[in-house]
């Protein structure tokens, strides 16, 4: 065999016997043998090994082909600091040792020791890199790729573009290293450039890095099974296995934001409790309506000289907490797009004692069935009492010169929409469709008659209206009468179709007191005794006191103490026994 | 066996003693050895190790000089060649130590230990980059190695297609 490199150096005189020394040893390491140095001037250089390669290894040698090296070199420009066997050892100087303008090499071999044919790859790739190298400091990109082919070993040589430490690493390197890396990795690094992709192809490391990844993450396939399968299935597997993986991420994603919405609504709920819907705020309301009550009798006894809108504060009050419980509860409503119906309901331990508090009942319990029509309801009428209260307490301070129905407006026109309510409950298509419809029309006169007598109330206090006060007041009566004439009434019709045994479809499709008669008519026998009488009684001593008769104010408010104290001893009883039972 | 210490010379010519023991750990060396048994004590050339990278595996050596040799694996999957994916985690706190340099350091060791053949330094190393590479973008690669984008558009496309969706994410 022979080596020969030719050398042309711009710097004549650094090629010293030094690094001849060097060179022959270098052969030594990869040919076995020492070479000869056959043209060494300042110039050029033409080195030889003249025998084969490890032509003292064995006898069959001497019968095959010799093996036969020869490399071609111009080396140019840099002055040659060390032979031209180790380009990768040198690499990091500064300046590089060496540059190759061209570059070919052929290597055929007979057998050879592992050893040698492991330096000869080396002295391949050491060549092949620095030819890169060059080439990109001198030539188009075009020019670089070259394909150098031995007998024994394919190489092809393809251009990367790097000053990578990375990529110096020659291949078995990098594949070792990929080795370690799992199926996700592979992907991300496959798109770092082009060289590292043709490593993240590597078949037979995929399918290693892929059963062992798959090994860790689920079970059910056998080794022997996956042996069998192509280079596609794997990626196959892996990307479905990659989406199986995104489906677990997304399913853990939703559940955090679950469980962040959940703590948001708590905190949302707790800041609504605290505000509005806390039962303390009822007793506090409760407490408010009859420190009114006295205030109102005191300053009508004209025991109290104070100004009327001090006697109102307590009612200000409850009308700013009914002002703010349902825009806070819609407000957080809106902003959480979530209607708040277990956090805000009572628990059950409560409910069962004395059933949802009045709160909830009056606002956020509307707005979760039909927030529209609810909204409807609740902010109009709030407003329009709480402008009556203003009005009304200009209107009794003197300050204001408005008539009496001016003041009373609001007031009417509550009460026109409250009639409306029984009509709305359930949204407005089931106004025709209800089957309910005597039951609703029942609530509607009942309240219709409370307008009423507000109109009348209205002309009388205007003196456009001559009649007595129990005119005015008697379509209250009226409505009272109806609603205490309702469970009467429907017992006698109950019993009638009992007795005739006809009609009973009809009956009951039209209003639901016969299913549920019993409650119904200990609801209305408790309503009746505990508020109507009591308030019956009022408006009657009312009546006769604007009538002339001298009753002192104490005495016709006492049935409206009744009712507060009916109220207060069952929220009391009611709360006492809910203590007891905690 | 001759003296307990080999003498070799590096790539920068110097000559470094080191421990018969150390010398064993690396293949290389060891084959060299036995080539030249009776030979005259010579300084062992080694054209690929610099003075400096040769220290560090020396130094790794010794820390390592008792650790049991490698078990060789069976071959059981593929006959060819026995890439297996391993736990690329680093155990030795020492180790952890040892790799915590810079890269082009990290890639010398890493030549080094496989041109001298020792398995277990050539191990760590290829850990350690393993380790460096995983749980990265490729633009963090780029930056990391200093990696040139030399992918056009079309590959990225087609390596896209080939892996379904999976490839935009990070």
């Amino acid at each position: 065999m022979s080596f020969a490199a030719e050398s042309q150096r711009e710097t004549p005189g650094d090629f010293i016997d030094h690094d001849l020394d060097r060179l022959q040893r270098d052969m030594y390491c990869v040919f076995g043998r020492q070479g000869t140095i056959s043209n060494a001037d300042n110039t050029n250089m033409k080195v030889s090994i003249d025998t084969q390669l490890m032509s003292d290894d064995s006898s069959s040698t001497s019968t095959e082909e010799p093996p036969f090296v020869q490399i071609d070199m111009d080396i140019a420009s840099e002055p040659i600091q060390h032979t031209t066997m180790e380009p990768t050892i040198y690499r990091h100087q500064n300046p590089p040792s060496l540059s190759f303008s061209s570059i070919s090499l052929q290597l055929s071999g007979g057998r050879k020791s592992s050893k040698a044919d492991s330096y000869r790859k080396q002295l391949e790739r050491e060549m092949t890199r620095a030819l890169q190298r060059k080439d990109r400091d001198e030539y188009d990109s075009s020019d670089a790729g070259q394909r150098m082919t031995t007998d024994d070993d394919r190489m092809s040589v393809v251009n990367y573009h790097s000053d990578s430490p990375l990529e110096n690493l020659p291949d078995e390197v990098l594949i070792r290293i990929w080795s370690f890396l799992d199926p996700p990795s592979i992907g991300r690094t496959a798109q770092v450039s082009r060289r590292l992709r043709d490593i993240s192809y590597d078949i037979p490391m995929w399918r290693d890095n892929t059963i062992h990844w798959m090994q860790n993450k689920t079970q059910g396939l056998s080794l022997d099974q996956l042996h069998r399968y192509s280079y596609s299935f794997f990626v196959r597997q892996f990307v479905s296995f990659r989406k199986g993986e995104k489906k677990k991420e997304e399913e853990v994603k939703r559940e955090q934001k679950v469980l962040r919405d959940q703590r948001r609504r708590t905190r949302a709920s707790r800041i609504m409790k605290a505000a509005s819907y806390g039962r303390v705020w009822e007793w506090i309301c409760a407490i408010c309506v009859v420190l009114f009550t006295i205030l109102l009798v005191l300053r009508l006894q004209d025991i109290l000289q104070c100004a009327w809108s001090i006697v109102f504060i307590p009612l200000f009050f409850i009308m700013a907490q009914l002002l703010l419980a349902p825009t806070l509860y819609d407000a957080f409503r809106t902003y959480y797009d979530y209607n708040f119906d277990t956090e805000l309901e009572p628990d059950e331990e409560q409910n069962r004692v004395c059933g949802p508090i009045f709160f909830y009942l009056a606002f956020p319990a509307p707005l979760q069935v039909d927030p529209k029509t609810s909204r409807c309801f609740i902010y109009p009428s709030v407003t329009l009492i709480t402008l009556w209260i203003i009005l009304l307490v200009l209107k009794l301070d003197g300050t204001t010169s408005l008539p009496h129905w001016a003041v009373f407006l609001p007031l009417i026109i509550t009460t026109f929409l409250w009639s409306q309510l029984p009509l709305w409950v359930g949204g407005f298509s089931s106004i025709l469709s209800d089957s309910r419809r005597i039951d609703r029309i029942l609530g509607c006169s009942v309240i219709l008659s409370l307008a009423v007598f507000l109109i009348l109330l209205v002309l009388k206090l205007d003196g456009r209206m001559e009649e007595t006060w129990y005119v005015v007041m008697s379509p209250l009566w009226v409505g009272k009468g109806i609603f205490m004439m309702t469970p009467i009434f429907f017992t006698v019709v109950k019993l009638w179709v009992y007795l005739c045994g006809c009609g009973l479809t009809c009956c009951r499709s039209t209003t639901r007191f016969f299913s549920h008669w019993g409650t119904l008519c200990v609801t209305f026998l408790g309503i009746s005794t505990m508020v109507l009488v009591p308030l019956l009684v009022f408006e009657i001593l009312m009546a006769q006191l604007l009538q002339g008769i001298a009753h002192p104010f104490a005495v016709v408010f006492i049935p409206i103490f009744v009712i507060e104290g009916f109220i207060l001893c069952g929220c009391c009883v009611v709360n006492c026994a809910f203590l007891c039972s905690d | 066996m001759a003296s307990e210490s080999i003498s070799v010379t590096t790539s920068d010519d110097q000559t470094i003693q080191l421990s018969r023991k150390h010398a064993q750990m690396s293949q290389t060396i060891n084959s060299m050895l036995e080539d030249s048994v009776g030979a005259d004590q010579e300084a062992i050339p080694l054209p690929n190790v610099s003075s400096e990278v040769l220290k560090k595996v020396i130094d790794w050596c010794t820390h390592h000089e008792n650790d049991p040799a490698p078990v060789e694996k069976v071959k059981k999957l593929n006959k060819k060649r026995e890439y297996k994916a391993k736990n690329s985690t680093i155990s030795d706190e020492w180790d952890k130590n040892f790799v915590n340099a810079e890269l082009r350091v990290i890639v010398d060791i890493l030549l080094a230990a496989n041109y001298l053949d020792v398995k277990g330094l050539f191990e760590l190393m290829c850990k350690h980059i393993a380790n460096e590479l995983k749980g990265k973008t490729p633009d963090q690669i780029r930056e990391r190695f200093g990696i040139q984008d030399d992918l056009t558009e079309e590959d990225k496309a087609a390596m896209r297609k080939a892996w379904g969706a999976t490839k935009n994410d990070s």
